[in-house]
C-alpha cells in the first residue's frame, strides 16, 4: 500500500511539472503555433517571470546573500501578476527590434537575447544573488494549508498509515489543482481567441506575411501582441516554478529544460494546436521521466545518465520530423461558422 | 536517322498531361520536332508553354504521355541526366549564376565535360562578341539583354542536339528581339534543332519552321510558321497588336 | 590611461580568438548559403573535432608517435596528424548526418531544417559527454608561457602564432579552392542557384556533400585550435562559440567566406576590447549586440551583396 502512495505521489508532482511545462508549450503555441513567430528564447521569459514573482513574493536577502533587492514577502499573486507584467514589458522590449526579421534570423536573434538574459540573471548578483539563486520561496497558500493539515493528522491518529501519507501531501494536491484550473484556464482563453477575427489575422500572418500586409494590417503590431501574450504565459509559468521548486537560481533556466524541450513538447503534440500543446508536453515529459527510469537501469555514471536522456529526446525529435511532423494531434482544424452553420444546414 | 523506313523525329512529344499537384496545366499536348528545325510554341498566359518545356526536361514528371528523344524514352528522366543526352535548357528567369563571372558562367554550361573547352568558348565568344569582352565580370551586374546571351552561351557549350527556350525575348527591347533570333537563326545553321516557347508570337513565327499554337492546356493550332503568320484567326486572338 | 594601454594586448587575443571564429564562421557561411538554413550544430561540429583530435592524438601516442614538440610550439607531428584525422572523421560525420537527416528535408523550408539541427545539436553534444564525459580534458601537460614581442610591447605565446597562422592557410586554402576548382565553382553556382546548377548538369547532391566535408573540417580546425589556445576542451565547446560564429557569419553576409573572416575578427577584437570597460562575463553580449545591430541596420551583412 505504502509503495503505491509513492507512486501517487510520484504522479502528482509528474503532474504539477507537466502542468508548467504545458503552459510554456501554449505559450509558444500562440507566438509559433499560431503567429509563426520562430521564438528560441523561451528560457528567457520563463526565468524573468520566475525571478520577478520570487523577488516580489520572496524573502527579503538574509546576511548571506549576495543579493540586495527585492524580497517584499507579498502573497503570491502578487509575485504572479508581476511576472505576467514583467515578461510581458520584456517581451516588447525584445519585439521592437527583432519583429521585422525574417524567420531563421528571428530565431538566432531570440538565442542570443536567452543568452544575454542568462548571462545578467547569473551575473548581477544585487538582483539575482548569481549562482546561489533564491531560497525559501514561498507556496501559496502553504502556511495555512500546512496547518490545516497537522491539524487533521493530530486529531486522527487512528486513520490507516497510507490515508495519513496521503494527507500529509496534501498541499501538492491544492498546488496541482491551482496549476491545472489555470492550464485549463490559459486553454479556454487560447481556443476563444485563435477563433476570434484577431486569431484569424495571427494564422493569416503564419501563413503568408505578405498578404495580410497588403490588405492594410499592421502585421508588426499583431506580431507584437502575440509574442507579449505568449510571453506573459511563459512568465507566467516561470512564477508558478519558481513557488513550487522553492528555489532558482541561474541554472534552472537552461537552454536545455527552458527552450529545448518545450519546442519538442509543442512539435510532438502538434503545433497550431493547443490541446496538443497540453498533451505534447504531459506525453514528452513522461518519455522524460521513463527515460530517466530506464537509463538508471543501466547503473550508468551519473553524466552519462543524463547524456543518454537528452539524447533519446534527440532522436525523438528527429523521429517525428521525419515521420510525423505534424505531431500527434496535427494542426487544429478551424471551421468559420458560415460553414459549420452550412454543414447544419442553416 | 531511319527506322524501319520511318525518319524518327528528334523530339517527340506524345499526349502530355503535366502540372503542379492536382489540377493539371497541360491536358494531352502532342509537338514533335525533326532534326535541325525551329519550332515555335506560342499561346496566352497560362496555357502551358513553360510548362511543357519543364516537363519535357525533367523538371515535371507528367502525370501521362511521353517524351522521346531519337526514339529514346526520356519521359520523366532527371535533368542531369537528359542533360547528358544532348537536350539543353534555358530558363525565362534567374537564368544565371549572378556571382559568377561570365566566363565562369559558360564554364559550369561545360560541367559535365571532361575535356578542354577552349573550341566551345571560343564559337561561344564568335556568336556573342559582348561575352568575351566582359568575360570576368560578374554575371549579375550585366544588362538583361547581356545576361541572356550568357544563359544562352551556357546551354550552347554542350554543343546540344536540341536546345529548350522558354521566353528567351522576354523584357528585350525590340532590337535586342530581333538580335536573338537572328543568334538562334545562326543556331540552327549549325545544326541544333529548337523549340522555343515565347509571349512574342509575331517575331517567332517568321523564324519558325513550324508552330504550334496552345491554349488552355491543348493543342490548338498548328502548321508552317508562315501559315500559322497568315491566318486571320490565329493572328486576331493570338498575335496581338 | 591604464585602459588604452590594455588595448594592444586585447587586440592580440581579439586576433587569436578572431582566428578560430573565423574558422567556425566560414564552415557555416558556406552551409548556410548552398543549404539554405541555419545549422545549429555547427559548433557541437567544432566540439566533434576537437575531441576526435583527442582520441586521435591518444591513439598516435599509444601506437609509439612521440610528443617531440617543433620547438618552441607546445606540439609536434602527432598533433599535425591528429588534427588532420580529426577533421577528415568530423567530415564523415557530417556527411553521414545528412544522409540519413537533412537529406529528407531537402524541400521542407529553413525552418525544419533549424530545428532539426538544433535537435543535432542537442544530440552531438550529449554523445560527445556520453562517450568523453563532462570534465575538462588537455591536448599537453606542459603550460606554454607567453613571450613578448619586441617592439609591439605585447605578449604572445609560440602555439598562438600557429593558430593564426593555420587559420590563415585554411582560408587561402578555401580561397584557391571556390575560386580555381571546377567543384568549388559549382558550389559557389549552386549557392546562387541550386534549379539552375541542375539544369546545367551539375550534380548538386554531391556538390552539397562537398559542403558539408570542407565546413565541417574547417569547424573540426577550429575546435582543435580552441582546445590549443584555451588548455582545455569540454563538450560545451561549441555551444559556448555558437552566438560568436553566427554573429561572424551575418556581419559578413552568408555565403560570404572572407566576409566571414571579417565578420569574426571584428567579434573578436570588440569582445576583448570590451572587457576593458565591461566585465568579462558579458563578452558574448557584446557579439550579440554587434549582430542584432546588424541585422536590422543591414540584413546582408556589411560585405554581403544580394
Amino acid at each position: 500500500m505504502e509503495s503505491l502512495v509513492g507512486i501517487l505521489n510520484y504522479v502528482i508532482f509528474f503532474a504539477i511539472t507537466a502542468g508548467i511545462f504545458a503552459m510554456l508549450s501554449l505559450g509558444l503555441n500562440i507566438q509559433w503555433g499560431y503567429t509563426g513567430l520562430f521564438n528560441i528564447g523561451i528560457a528567457g521569459f520563463y526565468a524573468i517571470g520566475a525571478y520577478t514573482s520570487a523577488l516580489i513574493s520572496g524573502p527579503p536577502p538574509s546576511a548571506l546573500d549576495w543579493r540586495t533587492v527585492g524580497g517584499f514577502d507579498l502573497p503570491f499573486i502578487f509575485g504572479l501578476v508581476g511576472a505576467i507584467g514583467v515578461s510581458g514589458v520584456a517581451a516588447f522590449l525584445i519585439g521592437i527590434p527583432t519583429l521585422r526579421l525574417k524567420e531563421d534570423y528571428l530565431a538566432i536573434a531570440t538565442i542570443g537575447i536567452a543568452e544575454v538574459i542568462r548571462l545578467v540573471l547569473k551575473n548581477e548578483s544585487w538582483l539575482t544573488n548569481s549562482v546561489w539563486g533564491i531560497k525559501h520561496i514561498p507556496s501559496p497558500f502553504h502556511d495555512p494549508v500546512d496547518s490545516m493539515i497537522s491539524t487533521f493528522l493530530e486529531s486522527h491518529p487512528h486513520l490507516p498509515r497510507w490515508l495519513l501519507d496521503i494527507v500529509s501531501n496534501g498541499y501538492n494536491w491544492l498546488f496541482l489543482f491551482l496549476v491545472l484550473s489555470v492550464l485549463i484556464f490559459l486553454y479556454f482563453v487560447s481556443e476563444r481567441m485563435i477563433r476570434s477575427p484577431w486569431g484569424r489575422v495571427l494564422r493569416a500572418i503564419r501563413e503568408d506575411e505578405s498578404v495580410v500586409a497588403a490588405s492594410g494590417k499592421d502585421v508588426f503590431w499583431f506580431k507584437m501582441q502575440s509574442l507579449v501574450l505568449g510571453a506573459m504565459i511563459m512568465g507566467m509559468a516561470g512564477s508558478f516554478y519558481a513557488h513550487y521548486a522553492k528555489f532558482i537560481d541561474a541554472s534552472s533556466f537552461e537552454p536545455l529544460y527552458g527552450t529545448f524541450i518545450i519546442w519538442v513538447m509543442l512539435i510532438a503534440g502538434g503545433s497550431g494546436n493547443s490541446k496538443g500543446a497540453i498533451l505534447g508536453a504531459f506525453v514528452v515529459w513522461g518519455i522524460w521521466v521513463g527515460a530517466d527510469f530506464v537509463t538508471g537501469r543501466f547503473g550508468l555514471a551519473g553524466f552519462r545518465e543524463g547524456a543518454l536522456r537528452i539524447i533519446i529526446i534527440g532522436v525523438l525529435l528527429e523521429a517525428i520530423l521525419i515521420l510525423r511532423p505534424q505531431g500527434i494531434l496535427g494542426e487544429e482544424k478551424f471551421i468559420s461558422k458560415v460553414l459549420r452553420n452550412d454543414r447544419n444546414g442553416r | 536517322m531511319h527506322i524501319l523506313g520511318e525518319v524518327m523525329s528528334i523530339l517527340d512529344v506524345s499526349d502530355i498531361h503535366s502540372g503542379y499537384g492536382e489540377t493539371k496545366i497541360i491536358r494531352g499536348v502532342s509537338i514533335t520536332v525533326e532534326h535541325g528545325e525551329t519550332v515555335v510554341v506560342i499561346g496566352p498566359n497560362g496555357a502551358g508553354k513553360s510548362t511543357l518545356l519543364k516537363t519535357i526536361f525533367g523538371l515535371l514528371r507528367p502525370a501521362q504521355g511521353t517524351v522521346s528523344l531519337h526514339g529514346e524514352d526520356i519521359t520523366g528522366m532527371s535533368p542531369e541526366k537528359i542533360v547528358r543526352m544532348g537536350i539543353c535548357y534555358v530558363p525565362q528567369v534567374d537564368n544565371v549564376f549572378p556571382s559568377l563571372t561570365v566566363l565562369e558562367n559558360l564554364e559550369m554550361g561545360a560541367f559535365i565535360r571532361k575535356d578542354d573547352l577552349g573550341t566551345s568558348l571560343r564559337e561561344v565568344y564568335k556568336r556573342f562578341p559582348v561575352l568575351e569582352d566582359k568575360k570576368r565580370i560578374k554575371a549579375g551586374k550585366l544588362s538583361g539583354g547581356e545576361q541572356q546571351m550568357v544563359a544562352m552561351g551556357r546551354a550552347l557549350m554542350l554543343n546540344p542536339r536540341v536546345l529548350l527556350l522558354d521566353e528567351p525575348t522576354a523584357g528585350l527591347s525590340p532590337l535586342l528581339v530581333q538580335e536573338m533570333f537572328q543568334k538562334i537563326q545562326e543556331i540552327k545553321e549549325n545544326g541544333v534543332s529548337t523549340l522555343i516557347v515565347e509571349q512574342n508570337a509575331a517575331e517567332a513565327l517568321k523564324y519558325a519552321d513550324r508552330g504550334y499554337v496552345l491554349a488552355m492546356g491543348k493543342n490548338r493550332y498548328h502548321d508552317t510558321g508562315e501559315k500559322l503568320l497568315s491566318n486571320p484567326e490565329v493572328g486576331k486572338l493570338y498575335l496581338g497588336a | 590611461m591604464s585602459i588604452l594601454s590594455e588595448i594592444p594586448q586585447l587586440m592580440v587575443y581579439g586576433v587569436v580568438e578572431g582566428s578560430i571564429i573565423t574558422l567556425g564562421a566560414i564552415g557555416l557561411s558556406l552551409t548556410y548559403s548552398i543549404l539554405k538554413f541555419a545549422n545549429f550544430a555547427h559548433g557541437d561540429m567544432m566540439a566533434l573535432g576537437a575531441f576526435f583530435c583527442l582520441t586521435s592524438l591518444a591513439v598516435l601516442r599509444f601506437l609509439g608517435l612521440e610528443d617531440s614538440p617543433f620547438d618552441p610550439l607546445s606540439f609536434g607531428f602527432n598533433m599535425v596528424a591528429a588534427l588532420i584525422i580529426a577533421m577528415a572523421l568530423a567530415a564523415a560525420t557530417a556527411m553521414i548526418l545528412d544522409r540519413f537527416l537533412y537529406r529528407r528535408f531537402r524541400r521542407a523550408g529553413p525552418i525544419i531544417l533549424l530545428i532539426s539541427s538544433i535537435g543535432s545539436a542537442f544530440i552531438l553534444r550529449n554523445v560527445i559527454q556520453f562517450i568523453w564525459g563532462p570534465q575538462p580534458q588537455y591536448y599537453f601537460k606542459a603550460i606554454q608561457i607567453s613571450q613578448k614581442v619586441p617592439g609591439l610591447g605585447v605578449r604572445i605565446k609560440p602555439d598562438e602564432f600557429f593558430i593564426v597562422g593555420i587559420a590563415g592557410v585554411l582560408v587561402i586554402f578555401l580561397h584557391f579552392f571556390l575560386t580555381r576548382t571546377k567543384t568549388g565553382k559549382a558550389m559557389r553556382a549552386t549557392a546562387d542557384n541550386m534549379d539552375l546548377a541542375k539544369v546545367s548538369g551539375i550534380d548538386t547532391e554531391r556538390i552539397i556533400l562537398w559542403t558539408w566535408a570542407i565546413g565541417t573540417a574547417l569547424a573540426a580546425a577550429g575546435g582543435v585550435l580552441a582546445g590549443i589556445e584555451n588548455k582545455f576542451i569540454t563538450p560545451q565547446l561549441g555551444w559556448h562559440m555558437l552566438l560568436s560564429i553566427f554573429a561572424a557569419v551575418i556581419l559578413g553576409g552568408i555565403g560570404n567566406p572572407y566576409g566571414a573572416m571579417a565578420g569574426g575578427m571584428i567579434i573578436a577584437l570588440s569582445g576583448e576590447i570590451s572587457t576593458a570597460f565591461l566585465s568579462t562575463a558579458y563578452k558574448p553580449a557584446v557579439a550579440f549586440i554587434i549582430m542584432v545591430a546588424v541585422l536590422i541596420v543591414r540584413p546582408t551583412g556589411l560585405f554581403g551583396n544580394k
